[in-house]
This record gives C-alpha cells, sequence and structure tokens, in this order.
C-alpha cells in the first residue's frame, strides 16, 4: 500500500501531454509511464527510453528502476518539464511520498536556477544550496522555491559582474517573476567592494537588463570650479535600481570665481523645479509642471504662466495666465495652440509642428508669436527648418526665447556625415564634415562673425578595455583661423573585473556659438 | 464409399486397456470396427500413460495411436490443466488442438482463458490464442505461448499486464509489442519486453501450424 502510494505521488497525477510515443506503457490508476523497453527482476522494475507524465511534471529518462522492497523510484539523467520549468538533472527519486532530484538545472524564461537539491512539494519545488542566473545577474542562495512562474529564495546574494562580485547586493529574501523578469530584494544591501552603499528596504532589479549604473558626475572649471551631480536618479520603491524616476540635481558652481552658487532641483515625470543661490544674495527659482511654468532669476526679473493644456487631436490648445515681473509687473492673458503632424511616405519621414501663441496685457501692448518647426528625413538625408514671427515687444524673456529662424540639414553615409547649420538671426552659420571610426575627424567651416573659422578635431576612441585593462580616448582640435589649438579631450577608462570607469575630461579654450570655455570633467560607469 | 460398419453397444461402462491408453467410459462405449474407432457418447476417462496425460471429458472419440477427439474436455499433464469445449489431439504428432474456449492452469499461472489453443505434448508447449486473459499473474494479450516445464511465457501482439502489488498495469501496442514472463511457483514473476533470442526463437517457431 504504501509502496504503491510512493509510486503513486510521483504517477498519480492527471495527465499531461508531452511524451513521445513508445511502444511500451505502463498505468497507474493515476499516473502514466511510456518506455521502449522493461524488466523486471528480483523486484526491480526497470524501464528503459522512459518518459513519465503527470500534472506539472513530464520527464525523458534513460531509465527508471522502481524497487518493490523500498518503495524508492528512481530516474537516472530525467529532462522535462517540473512546475512550468524546463528541468534536467542527475536523478530524481520518489519515495515514502517524496518528489527529490539531485544536481537539478531549472530553466524558465531568462532564469536558470542550478540546486544541489530540489524537493517536490505539492505546487512548489523546494530548492537546497542553489545559484541562479539571469541574463545580467548571478546569485547564490540557500534555500529557494519554484511556484507559479515564481522563484522565492532565501539568503540571497547576487552580482551584476560578469567575473568577481565587486558590485554586490545581498537580501534576505528574493522573489523573482519569470513572466516580468523583475527580482524583488527585501532587506538588502548594495556593497561596493565589500562597502556598503546602501541598505534598501525593498530592492526591485530588471534582471533582463543590466543594471542602470547612472553617475552624473560633474565637474568643471569654468569661471571657477563648479562640482556635483546633475540629474541623479534616486532610489524608488517598486521601480528597478538605477531607474528612479526623482531625479535630483546638486552643483556647487563657480567657486573661486565669478559668482559662485548652488544649485538644488528635483524633477520626476514632466515636472520639478531648480533653485539658485549665488553668494551675491542673487536667488533664482524654475518651476514646471503640467500646465504650469515659472521662473524667477537672480536678476529679478519673473514670470509666472498657468496655461493647462487641452488636446484636440494633434491639435494642443492652453488658455494662458501669465503674470510678469521684468521692469515692470504685468498681469496677461491669452490662448497658446500647437500642433504636431507627423507622417510618413515610403522611407521618407516628415514633422510639421506649428505654433501660436497671443498673450493681451490691459497695461501694456499685447504679445503675438507664429512659427512653425518642419523636418525630413529620408535614409541618411536630414532637413530642418525653423522659424517664428513676433508682432510686438515680448515681455519676458520667456516669450523671447523662441527660435526665430533656423535650418540645418545632415547626410549621413556609412562612417562618413556631412552637417549644415544656419541661424539666420545670429547670422552665422557651420558646414562640418565628419568621419566616425576608431580614429575620427571632425572639420567644421564656420561664416559670418564670431563664427568664421576653420576648426579640425582628431580623435581615437579606445574599444573598452578588458578585466583590469586600461584604454584612452584622446582628442585634439585645432583652429586654422586662430593658428592654436581649440580644444582637447581625453577619456580614461578603467576597468576591474566587473566595471569600467570613465572619466572624461574637456578644455574648451576657442568656444562656437553655444559653447562654453572652460575645463569640464564627467565620470561615467558601465559594466563590463 | 461408406464403409461397413459394425457398432457394438455395450450397456456396461467397462474398463479397456490399450496399447498406451486406459480408458473409463462414463457410459455406452461404441467401437467401429471398420475404422476401428471409438466412441464414448457420455464420455468418461482416457489416460495416456506413454505421455502422462489424462482426459476427462463428456464426450469422447479416439483411435488408438492415431487421434483423440473430446467435447467438454479437461486435459491435465502433470500438474498443467486444460479445459476445451472440444479437443483434437493428434496422436502421432503429439499435438493437441483446443477450440471452443479454452481454460489453462498451472503451477506458475491460475485462471487463464482463451478462445483457442494448441499443445506441443513433446516440448509440452502451449500457444493460446483470441481473448487471452489470465487472473494471476493478471494478465490480458492477444497470443500467449508457454513453456510448462519451465515457466516461461511469451505475451504477443497487444497486451495488458497487471501487478497489483505493483500498482501498475504495463501496456503494449501493435503487432510487434512482446512481453516474457519468466513464472515459478511461489516466486516473483520476472518480465521483460525485451525477449532474449534464444527464447523468442524456441517459443515463436510453435506459433507455425
Amino acid at each position: 500500500m504504501g509502496r504503491a502510494l510512493a509510486l503513486g505521488v510521483l504517477l498519480g497525477l492527471a495527465l499531461a501531454a508531452g511524451c513521445p510515443s513508445a511502444p511500451y506503457a505502463l498505468k497507474t490508476p493515476l499516473g502514466r509511464l511510456v518506455g521502449a523497453g522493461l524488466v523486471y527482476q528480483g523486484g526491480a522494475l526497470t524501464l528503459t527510453g522512459a518518459c513519465l507524465e503527470a500534472e506539472g511534471l513530464r520527464f525523458q529518462s534513460p531509465r527508471i528502476v522502481y524497487r518493490k522492497a523500498s518503495g524508492r523510484l528512481s530516474a537516472r539523467a530525467p529532462r522535462g518539464e517540473l512546475r512550468g520549468f524546463r528541468f534536467q538533472a542527475k536523478s530524481l527519486t520518489a519515495d515514502d511520498g517524496r518528489v527529490e532530484l539531485a544536481d537539478a538545472r531549472f530553466v524558465r524564461g531568462g532564469l536558470r536556477v542550478t540546486a544541489r537539491r530540489a524537493r517536490v512539494e505539492g505546487a512548489a519545488v523546494v530548492l537546497a544550496e542553489l545559484a541562479a542566473r539571469t541574463p545580467r545577474y548571478r546569485f547564490t542562495a540557500a534555500r529557494g522555491r519554484l511556484a507559479g512562474g515564481r522563484f522565492v529564495a532565501e539568503g540571497v546574494a547576487g552580482t551584476p559582474c560578469r567575473a568577481g562580485d565587486a558590485l554586490a547586493l545581498s537580501g534576505r529574501r528574493a522573489v523573482f517573476d519569470v513572466a516580468t523578469g523583475r527580482l524583488l530584494m527585501e532587506a538588502s544591501e548594495v556593497r561596493y567592494y565589500g562597502v556598503c552603499l546602501a541598505r534598501p528596504a525593498r530592492l526591485l532589479l530588471d534582471t533582463r537588463r543590466p543594471p542602470r549604473l547612472a553617475l552624473p558626475l560633474r565637474f568643471s572649471l569654468e569661471e571657477g570650479l563648479s562640482l556635483g551631480v546633475e540629474g541623479l536618479p534616486l532610489p524608488e520603491e517598486g521601480v528597478p535600481l538605477g531607474e528612479g524616476r526623482t531625479r535630483l540635481t546638486l552643483l556647487a558652481e563657480h567657486l573661486g570665481g565669478g559668482e559662485a552658487g548652488v544649485t538644488f532641483g528635483l524633477a520626476r515625470e514632466g515636472a520639478g523645479f531648480r533653485m539658485g543661490l549665488d553668494a551675491g544674495g542673487g536667488f533664482a527659482l524654475k518651476v514646471w509642471a503640467p500646465g504650469v511654468r515659472s521662473e524667477r532669476r537672480a536678476d529679478g526679473t519673473a514670470y509666472l504662466a498657468l496655461a493647462p493644456a487641452f488636446a484636440l487631436g494633434p491639435l494642443t490648445l492652453a488658455p494662458t495666465v501669465a503674470t510678469v515681473d521684468a521692469g515692470g509687473a504685468y498681469l496677461g492673458y491669452g490662448l497658446e495652440a500647437r500642433a504636431r503632424l507627423a507622417g510618413r511616405v515610403g522611407e521618407a519621414a516628415f514633422t510639421l509642428a506649428p505654433w501660436a501663441l497671443a498673450l493681451a496685457y490691459p497695461d501694456a501692448p499685447a504679445f503675438a508669436g507664429v512659427g512653425a518647426d518642419v523636418s525630413v528625413a529620408y535614409r541618411g538625408l536630414r532637413l530642418r527648418y525653423a522659424r517664428s514671427h513676433r508682432i510686438g515687444a515680448p515681455r519676458s524673456f520667456w516669450e523671447a526665447g523662441r527660435v526665430a529662424e533656423v535650418a540645418s540639414a545632415g547626410l549621413a553615409y556609412g562612417p562618413f556625415g556631412l552637417d549644415w547649420y544656419r541661424d539666420f538671426a545670429a547670422g552665422w552659420s557651420r558646414v562640418a564634415a565628419r568621419w566616425q571610426g576608431p580614429v575620427w575627424l571632425r572639420l567644421q567651416k564656420g561664416f559670418g562673425g564670431q563664427a568664421a573659422r576653420l576648426e579640425a578635431v582628431l580623435g581615437y576612441r579606445a574599444p573598452d578595455p578588458g578585466p583590469g585593462g586600461l584604454a584612452l580616448s584622446p582628442s585634439l582640435g585645432y583652429d586654422f583661423g586662430l593658428g592654436r589649438v581649440s580644444r582637447a579631450g581625453l577619456t580614461l577608462a578603467l576597468a576591474d573585473r566587473c566595471l569600467v570607469y570613465r572619466l572624461t575630461g574637456g578644455a574648451v579654450w576657442a568656444p562656437w556659438p553655444g559653447e562654453t570655455p572652460g575645463v569640464r570633467f564627467a565620470l561615467g560607469l558601465s559594466l563590463l | 464409399m461408406r464403409s461397413l460398419a459394425l457398432f457394438l453397444a455395450l450397456g456396461l461402462a467397462l474398463a479397456a486397456e490399450f496399447a498406451a491408453f486406459t480408458v473409463e467410459p462414463a457410459g455406452d462405449q461404441v467401437v467401429d470396427l471398420t475404422t476401428g474407432v471409438t466412441t464414448l457418447p457420455s464420455g468418461g476417462r482416457l489416460v495416456d500413460a506413454e505421455r502422462g496425460l489424462v482426459l476427462v471429458a463428456d464426450f469422447i472419440e479416439y483411435k488408438e495411436g492415431a487421434f483423440v477427439r473430446a467435447k467438454k474436455a479437461r486435459l491435465d499433464q502433470g500438474k498443467v490443466h486444460f479445459e476445451a469445449g472440444a479437443l483434437d489431439y493428434r496422436v502421432a504428432a503429439g499435438r493437441v488442438r483446443l477450440t471452443g474456449g479454452v481454460a489453462f492452469s498451472a503451477p506458475f499461472l491460475k485462471g487463464l482463458k482463451a478462445d483457442a489453443g494448441r499443445l506441443d505434448l513433446k516440448a509440452r508447449v502451449a500457444v493460446l490464442t483470441g481473448h487471452v486473459a489470465s487472473q494471476d499473474p493478471a494478465f490480458t494479450a492477444r497470443t500467449l505461448v508457454a513453456d510448462t516445464r519451465t515457466g516461461e511465457v511469451l505475451l504477443l501482439g497487444d497486451f495488458a499486464y497487471r501487478d497489483p502489488g505493483l500498482g501498475i498495469e504495463l501496456t503494449g501496442k501493435g503487432k510487434d509489442a512482446r512481453l516474457y514472463l519468466k513464472l515459478a511457483e511461489g516466486k516473483e514473476p520476472e518480465a521483460r519486453t525485451a525477449v532474449p533470442p534464444e527464447v523468442l526463437r524456441r517459443l515463436t517457431a510453435f506459433l507455425k501450424e
């Protein structure tokens, strides 16, 4: 009775399709085994070329043996499906109502779990001494369970490193959702070379992608020393590591030169603020949110616009109420209309984005503006033209800050590219030719005003270094008009066994319009 | 041309000794002197001492050294027993044909039934065909070949073999399916689907008429 039950635990589940047809079948009241051959001798039933089908379990084995005296069933090198996971193991045994696997490997989606021992408990598979691998992470755990498309592990240690564990994660418990590829670690710890960086109560990882190692450190020597972080994603519950939607900016600027100040800001999904305080007591604040725009500059000029937007197909209407404080305080009201039309004909794509703005100031002349931005792309060719007209004097830097008239064109063909840009209002244009490759070259010829110059920049982009390696990517620019070096850059990439650290430094001595001279540094980080 | 026959009707059941057969009629015994065929219309008991056979039947017809035909017959050879609706024993060839429903039992096999069968009395091999079903061990088969001396049994074609102790039922499908059983009284049966070639050759030889 007990022996029949032991066999029945394995066999005794409703049938599931899957085993190939075989000449011989073993049927129990509840389960079925098929095989190419059978021997029953000395109290041992041996099925060769065998396959077992049951609910939540199907496997093939070159040899399944059932010993009548001990009531023990054993399968050599089983390979099949268990509780929705593909598996293979060194052996499978069913004994006294328990099904166990030795040296088992389970695969589902991007998850691979190996366990020294695995035991079937109802709808779950309980694992011991296990290691797991996802496309971008490796884990080990003391215990784990596979059930219902989820992998739950306890005593988890993991790393996104391909080798070593310079960046290590650990947690008391981890829940891996196979369908989404997301892994939630509870009571976790993030360590870097053994140094604890963070102890998030709940750490979410997207195991199908490498973690985003955002390290937006800024360092520049423009009118003094500036340093800090810009757009640093803050940890957020329910969002994978490094993908927090709330971004922090904290910069100390122009220390020891110019107007020293501090900038602090937070941004999240189209809303945020950024405030600055300089040594002279100047205060700047910028706030934005859907339907709200406000800015106060350090010189005291400010505006606040409430413009809730209403979409009507491709057209967006935004009734606007604005207060402007710039050489006098004004209250205005009006309407902004924007549209975006995009289309595609064959391989050609185009967009047309017209806009119009009218603001009436009861105490000052009205302002109106109208403009459009047109762009066309066809294979490697890009064309863009943007133009606006203003009627009346703008009351604020917000109204004034719109593009007057610019045009650009670009052509890319393999590693070769050609670009043209013209700012009609500023009266300058630039033509640039570039060659992209490990060795790259950019030639820029400017026309009009301060842009009338010729610059050549030659650089080398080194491939990522291997583990423990170092790579240098230098670049140097020369201005033929000035007869001197115009810019220089160097990226130093250093790798340990896990991460690549990139320090990029750039100095600009002869800036183009829109550029600021100075020395800047940025730090980048990526996984090997 | 029908030969002249002389029928002698004996009103008493008499025991008659022959060279090989011992006959104990249950009723009348009719001897056709022209053909040498003896008929026991009420059946009786016939013993073939040479081959260790005991036949008990409701109707027996035999010719010494040639044949024995019987109805509702029971044939014992040592501890091996057959029952059949009809029996045809070819004495010289040592072969018996069983029809009309056959039952077979041996120390290693109990409660076996089939539609028909053949016995090779020299080799002590039985071939049973059609709805072969055994109680102990429990199996069904299309065809069975049994060596009654060694306890070797071969199931051929579609079969199903049940082992209540193991809680299993083994089935073979198709004309090539086969199961080799090695049975012995009081012992666990041995079974294998890969039949030893020598056994296969030896036992399937009896499938030929």
